[in-house]
């Protein structure tokens, strides 16, 4: 039977090419480097005599959604890189929409990058589980208190604040002009506002959008109330309230004037940018990033855009919140020295000021975020809005799993359908806050 | 059958010509309903994909393109899906081969020995065929985790083993049962194992049945998305269903490069569809009318 | 070797065609190698089969069983720490709205999507038995949802039926009915899972229509002249000739239907992603979405086996009618 032989040889052959084509394809890197921490007040172009750091890193950071924004960011690689030989700097960008799940799914799988880029509100609920290692971040830097909050537990750092960003009111000044209005300063005068574009152009005045939960849930806080108020270790959510409902009443009722297509209850905001964009609206929440987005994707609107501070809510105030991301390192990484080398390098100040300015965020630290204040006309207002009017949603890890479960824009969608009133969807959301809080 | 007798009037010729042609207008319409509704999609797709961007977003649609954009391929491609065409292959040729080598071998054997619980064998495989693929899903991915293979791309290969199995050892099976025995016998009074007999006279003369379930398996395994979902994490070790989808959620409101991604996902399995698709009924109905 | 055994003309034999019998015990003083053929081989080429068939279905589905009664979430992977809860998980499954929703939507659903697929897989099969010209183009098309797979299918029936830029919204208010002009089939979950539904059936009747077909073809032509001359109309040999010679092959087609149709998942997730507000959740999507984006495995298998016991029950009525239906076998 020397021929079956052979041809089971030959398919065993086969099959261990083939073995090793997949492994090859599909292995995980284990080199480890070694290294020490490069000295961070060193500007990075001359540093020749840095410590020896080699290997392969996984870095996984948001999709910003602008070319260039994902070119800067390449571009920081391939600067660390050339500083650095025997170092590759492997990044994978991922939507924001799918991120939570994808590291959910990672953690639990063991599947995880070294360095990633994790948004305040989710530092603490993986922090919790032991996700991270602990940092340092280099010392005689100011960080802004809210991400540096946010990166903290019980005394211990987990994450280098990385980017800030606030949203405030991007508005079509030609718009304006046209239906003679001007910027509203309040909720009452937004509604005015808005029905005047309405009725003497054929934009939309401003698209309210059920899976845009930013846009949402600060108008509790521009209401007078809170999310969740802590007492202590335990924590009491606020929907169910006046300042509740009288947020979701006012969100209802700017959805009741059919300012948005139907389809507007599943958009994100994503789809309100991309809208507005096209010229779909006179007015968006939106953050600097999604206005460099806009104007890259549609130049001619440039000299045709405003900003201004959100409208302020009944309770005087017109707080949103303050977001940004910080950068984490895994405690599955078998890289994390050369993780940390990497992360200290993004957050250097020329580095992280060229990030900011390229993609209109606020860099982490608060003489950076001082600088963009009150500095371009247009830009400044974020920064403005971010340094006294914005705010923290509550820093814990049941945060992570409210926003991964997304407890408040599933009741918004069903108040916009009309499945529910508006003190069933703040009970309906207190109760979901509630079961994560545990 | 009950013969039925006529109890209508005699047909006038006339009113049998116009019988006739009123049908076949109607079958002419019918067929004409089924095919667009069979094929507008891929059509619709395909064209999307070259249209310019202002003949997409626009309420009014545009039937066929003033102008031909092919730059969304290129952009697709640079977008990572070599890669995760080159994944899709790869795990779909490792599930097949391997999954061919099992159900072949068992198939054989159910279909020629007297195992014992032979009977209870085969309804096994039956029932396994009930089982959702969530179902298995979660301790299967705690085992991969355990084993380290959620990072590499064997894991996907071994996880669709079982639901490529069940399905590939029914038609293998029954093919080898509609192969009369006396071909291995005459090989075996020659001299062969049982095992040589199987080899060198059987196996070929199976090829229809291993080429049905070669078949199955392969795009069974190349359309799957739960397990991809789930096992992957790396973005380059995704394959082409998660990609894409990844990528629609990525692109979500470029129309146009996600036709593109589609079409370039689809139309591959499309020509080999209609290549093989005579082998894959006549495999799969042959699976069952044996049982 | 010769392929030609001597002594025997090929294609004759002494045994009746069809299964054959094991091979003879050894008689004494045999070779091992025959021993081994009809003892060892058969059971070395089963292993590998029952090795895959255990080890990847056999286990996790009793792990997952197993892990249905514990409190198992994303630490419990991290330390190993999990602990009995008992019924809990199920009666959270049963008494939380959105879940027991999620499973009326399984059975609802699915059962519409196989009266769907059957009533288009068989008005196609008839029709591709008649003679006209075309036909065998028209085979050709109809194989085409059949192979497009599920991602890619989703994503194009989403664009044809979007809101403000989809086809099929432009097609129906041209035809006067304006409410369509803009309409959201997504934002409600009847209308997401009519759309979800046309996709599955547009995927499902080319494999209905094409068995069919090849059943109806074996309906031999003489029965049906004699039919036709006999003066009956169409529809009576339809109704009393093709069915219930069909029925058979309906009825397989009808159980495999129901299996797959209570099962599809990726269809959901590209669709409406269970929404609007989870309500277009079928059991297979919550069972993922509770495991994997909750990291409620202990739920997430609760609800699989919940799903799990469905079919089977579905499949034991099925197989019930079927016997009655063959009261000789």
């Amino acid at each position: 039977m020397s021929l079956a032989i052979r041809k089971t040889l030959s398919l065993l052959g086969g099959g261990a090419a083939l073995a090793l084509v997949l492994t090859a394809c599909g292995g995980d890197d284990n080199d480890d480097g070694d290294a020490t921490s490069p000295d961070e007040t060193t500007p990075p172009q001359e540093e020749e005599q840095q410590a020896e750091l080699s290997g392969e890193l996984t870095v996984w950071i948001m999709e910003p959604g602008n070319p260039d924004v994902q070119a800067t960011i390449d571009g920081f690689g391939a600067a660390f890189e050339q500083m650095h030989e025997g170092v590759t700097i492997n990044i994978d960008y991922v939507p924001w929409a799918n991120a939570h799940d994808q590291f959910t799914t990672g953690i639990a799988g063991g599947q995880v990058p070294d360095l990633a880029e994790m948004g305040n509100t989710w530092t603490p609920e993986f922090a919790e589980i032991g996700a991270f290692a602990p940092v340092q971040p280099p010392a005689g830097v100011e960080f802004v208190e809210g991400l540096a909050q946010s990166a903290t537990l019980d005394g211990t750092t987990y994450g280098y604040p990385w980017y800030a960003g606030a949203r405030a009111l991007i508005y079509r000044t030609d718009i304006f002009e046209e239906a003679g209005v001007d910027v509203p300063t309040t909720w009452d005068e937004l509604l005015e506002v808005g029905d005047t574009i309405a009725a003497e152009t054929d934009v939309a005045p401003i698209r309210p959008a059920g899976g845009y939960q930013h846009m949402f849930q600060p108008l509790i806080w521009n209401a007078g109330g809170d999310i969740a108020t802590q007492d202590g270790d335990s924590w009491t959510p606020g929907f169910d309230t006046e300042a509740g409902h009288e947020a979701l009443s006012f969100f209802e009722t700017l959805w009741k004037k059919g300012w948005s297509p139907e389809g507007a209850v599943q958009w994100n905001s994503v789809d309100v940018r991309d809208d507005f964009a096209n010229e779909g609206a006179a007015m968006m929440i939106g953050g600097g990033w999604d206005l460099r987005a806009i104007l890259g994707a549609n130049p001619e609107l440039e000299g045709r855009v405003g900003t201004a501070l959100m409208p302020a809510g009944p309770a005087g105030n017109q707080d949103v919140f303050a977001g940004g991301s910080n950068l984490v390192v895994f405690q599955e990484s078998q890289q994390q020295e050369l993780a940390m080398a990497f992360a200290e390098f993004m957050i250097e100040p020329e580095n992280a000021k060229e990030f900011a300015d390229q993609i209109g965020f606020l860099p982490g630290t608060v003489g950076g975020v001082e600088e963009t204040v009150g500095g371009d006309e247009l830009f400044g207002v974020f920064g403005d809005q971010f340094v006294n009017h914005s705010r923290a949603y509550p820093v814990a890890g049941w945060w992570g799993k409210v926003e991964g479960n997304a407890t408040i824009p599933t009741e918004l969608q069903r108040l916009m359908l009309g499945e529910v009133t508006v003190e069933e969807a703040a009970a309906n959301i207190d109760a979901g806050i509630a079961d994560a809080i545990g | 059958m009950t013969a039925l007798s006529a109890s209508r009037p005699a047909m006038t010729a006339a009113r049998a010509r116009r019988r006739r042609r009123t049908t076949s207008v109607l079958t002419h319409l019918a067929a004409l309903a089924v095919g667009v509704f069979s094929v507008f999609p891929l059509f619709w797709m395909v064209l999307t994909s070259v249209k310019p961007q202002s003949e997409i977003v626009t309420p009014e649609p545009v039937w066929w393109p003033s102008s031909f954009e092919f730059d969304r391929y290129p952009f697709v491609l640079e977008a990572g899906f070599t890669a995760y065409l080159r994944n899709s292959l790869l795990v779909a040729a490792g599930t097949t081969l391997l999954g061919l080598v099992v159900a072949t071998f068992a198939g054989y054997a159910l279909a020629r020995f007297n195992l014992p619980l032979r009977r209870y064998l085969v309804l096994l495989i039956l029932t396994t065929q009930l089982f959702p693929l969530v179902v298995l899903l979660i301790p299967l991915f705690i085992v991969m985790r355990n084993l380290g293979l959620l990072g590499s791309l064997w894991g996907l290969v071994i996880a669709y083993l079982a639901f490529i199995t069940p399905l590939t050892i029914w038609i293998l099976r029954g093919f080898f049962l509609s192969i009369p025995t006396d071909l291995e016998e005459a090989a075996q009074i020659d001299g062969c194992t049982r095992f040589g007999a199987m080899w060198r006279v059987i196996l070929p003369l199976a090829g229809p049945g291993i080429a049905a379930s070669a078949i199955f398996a392969w795009i069974a395994a190349w359309n799957e998305f739960l397990m991809a979902l789930t096992f992957i994490r790396a973005d380059e070790q995704r394959t082409l269903p998660v990609a894409l989808a990844q990528f629609a959620g990525l692109e979500q409101t470029d129309h146009g490069a996600i036709m593109a991604a589609s079409t370039m996902f689809t139309v591959p399995v499309v020509i080999f569809f209609l290549f093989v698709h005579k082998r894959l009924t006549t495999g799969m109905v042959a699976g069952a009318v044996k049982g | 070797m010769s392929a030609t055994p001597s002594g025997r003309r090929p294609g004759t034999t002494t045994l009746a065609a069809g299964p054959s019998p094991a091979p003879a015990e050894p008689r004494p003083g045999r070779s091992y190698r025959q021993l081994f053929d009809s003892r060892l081989l058969p059971i070395l080429l089963v292993a590998p089969a029952i090795v895959v068939i255990g080890g990847l279905i056999g286990y996790p589905v009793i792990r997952t069983a197993w892990l249905s009664f514990t409190d198992a979430d994303l630490s419990s992977l991290v330390s190993g720490e999990m602990s009995f809860i008992g019924l809990d998980n199920y009666i959270e499954a049963l008494s939380d709205p959105t879940l027991r929703r999620a499973a009326i939507a399984t059975v609802a659903f699915g059962l519409a999507c196989v009266v769907g697929t059957m009533l288009v897989g068989i008005a196609v099969a008839l029709l591709l038995n008649r003679a006209f010209r075309g036909r065998t183009l028209l085979s050709v098309l109809v194989l085409l949802p059949w192979a497009i797979p599920n991602v890619a299918a989703s994503l194009v029936w989403r664009w044809i039926f979007h809101d403000q830029y989809g086809v099929l919204n432009w097609a129906l208010s041209s035809l006067g009915l304006s409410s369509f002009d803009g309409f959201a089939w997504f934002n409600n979950w009847f209308t997401a899972f009519v759309v979800i539904g046309v996709v599955v059936i547009w995927q499902s009747f080319p494999l209905v229509s094409l068995v069919l077909l090849a059943g109806l073809q074996t309906i031999s032509a003489d029965v049906m002249e004699a039919a036709k001359i006999d003066g009956t109309t169409a529809w009576q040999r339809t109704r009393l000739i093709v069915l219930p010679l069909l029925k058979p092959l309906l009825l397989v087609l009808i159980v495999i239907s129901t299996i797959w149709d209570f099962k599809i998942f990726d269809q959901i997730y590209i669709l409406s992603g269970g929404g609007p507000a989870r309500r277009t959740e079928v059991l297979a999507f919550t069972a993922y979405r509770e495991a994997f984006t909750q990291s409620e495995f202990g739920l997430g298998s609760a609800l699989a086996m919940i799903l799990f016991i469905i079919l089977i029950i579905v499949t034991i009525v099925y197989i019930r009618l079927i016997k009655d239906e063959e009261p000789t076998r």
